[in-house]
């Protein structure tokens, strides 16, 4: 194996940094007295951040169909905590669509982590936590497995013929194979490309919400990945429903009960949030 | 019932409304779900070698036809939970996962 945990935070860095546009407008977003004019500059420079902030706006999430056509009113009306997790989900998911994988399906990935998303969000008014940042911690919980198959191909592709082999989770496959998981990489890369604490957080606990660093976050993101695989909303990796952990229900306050009355929600939902991916 | 169907794009009718989002192979979404397909947009998918769109149809089922997709999701819902069979947590899990799948056949 080339991809040791010693090695790992090394590796990381070495991936390419978030388009610097991104950067200047998180940097803009920073300010305590946000400048929405700055803001539109910054945004403008790159139509492809222009286009997807338009079109996140307008997307079902928000309730405002087709209404939003000019970037400064989509950023005043979406405000600026929701301004921040677009554009830094952009960055991300440019990075990450901008390579091709190696083995595995990413569009069946992307899909899964959108429907995470929005399970994330959705279920995320049930038990009294911010749904933009559910969304986008749900949205980027497999980045982990992202960047394992399109920068490390050749130790992926032995964690895969483990899993197939063995009839097993791609996570438990990661760990006998490497010995760590995505959800220890993603977080990494999240932290590499200045993620806010709370979603390198719950990337790097949502397979173990109640162990060390488990936080209500991960928790969430926890119960949303299990939520979308179930309903087969895209491909996790692998064609197996985790278990899973009751210490997740338990920390968010929520039962199966709330569950199974948001599955058709979700669902719906999930079928139209490519906006985030345009 | 109504079902999600992958057509090929070349048969998609004209105008029909596309049930799910459509990716290019990175996943990046190309057209989003509730869009129809205008000419210009089925030419811009054919130029980024989209071969199939997902498009909702309606589709009669008899009994027996009914019977079958039922088995068929059961199936489904056993293979995917095979490793966790024995937790009830997720026996439970299953059967609301198992009566919202079969809402669809009725």
């Amino acid at each position: 194996m080339s991809l040791r945990l010693k090695d790992l935070e090394q590796e990381v860095r070495k991936l390419p940094p978030l388009p610097a546009t991104v950067l200047e407008v998180m940097e803009a977003l920073n300010r305590t007295d946000v400048d929405f004019t700055i803001l539109e500059n910054k945004i403008g420079q790159d139509p492809s951040l222009v286009t997807r902030v338009l079109s996140v706006a307008n997307s079902p999430f928000y309730g405002f169909s087709g209404e939003i056509s000019n970037l400064k009113e989509a950023c005043l009306v979406l405000g600026t905590h929701t301004t921040r997790n677009i554009v830094l989900t952009a960055g991300v998911v440019r990075n990450l669509t901008a390579e091709r994988a190696n083995h595995l399906d990413l569009v069946g990935l992307w899909r899964h982590a959108t429907a995470t998303g929005v399970a994330a969000r959705v279920l995320a008014g049930h038990v009294g936590a911010d749904g933009d940042t559910a969304f986008t911690a749900g949205l980027l919980h497999d980045i982990g497995k992202m960047v394992l198959d399109i920068f490390f191909p050749k130790d992926y592709a032995q964690v895969l013929a483990h899993r197939d082999s063995k009839d097993c989770l791609l996570r438990e496959a990661e760990r006998e194979v490497m010995g760590f998981d995505h959800s220890l990489v993603g977080a990494c890369v999240a932290a590499r490309w200045s993620l806010p604490g709370a979603i390198c957080a719950a990337l790097g606990a949502h397979h173990r919400p109640a162990g060390k660093g488990g936080t209500r976050l991960g928790a969430l993101v926890h119960v949303a990945d299990i939520v979308a695989r179930g309903l087969e909303l895209g491909d996790g990796g692998d064609p197996l429903i985790p278990p899973l952990d009751p210490a997740a229900l338990t920390k968010l306050g929520l039962d199966l009960e709330s569950i199974a009355g948001s599955l058709g929600e979700i669902e719906a939902l999930s079928q139209g949030a490519g906006s985030w991916l345009s | 019932m109504n079902q999600i169907v992958d057509i090929p794009l070349s048969e998609a009718p004209p105008e029909a409304e596309l049930a799910r989002d459509v990716c290019d192979d990175r996943g990046n979404c190309l057209v989003t779900a509730g869009a129809r397909l205008t000419p210009k947009i089925v030419e811009r998918l054919r130029s980024r070698e989209v071969k199939t769109v997902p498009v909702l149809l309606k589709v009669e089922l008899s009994a027996e036809q009914v019977a079958v997709r039922r088995k068929e999701i059961e199936e489904q819902l056993d293979s995917r939970f095979r490793q966790v069979a024995a937790d009830p947590l997720m026996v439970k899990f299953k059967s609301i996962l198992l009566a919202y799948r079969l809402r669809e056949l009725e």
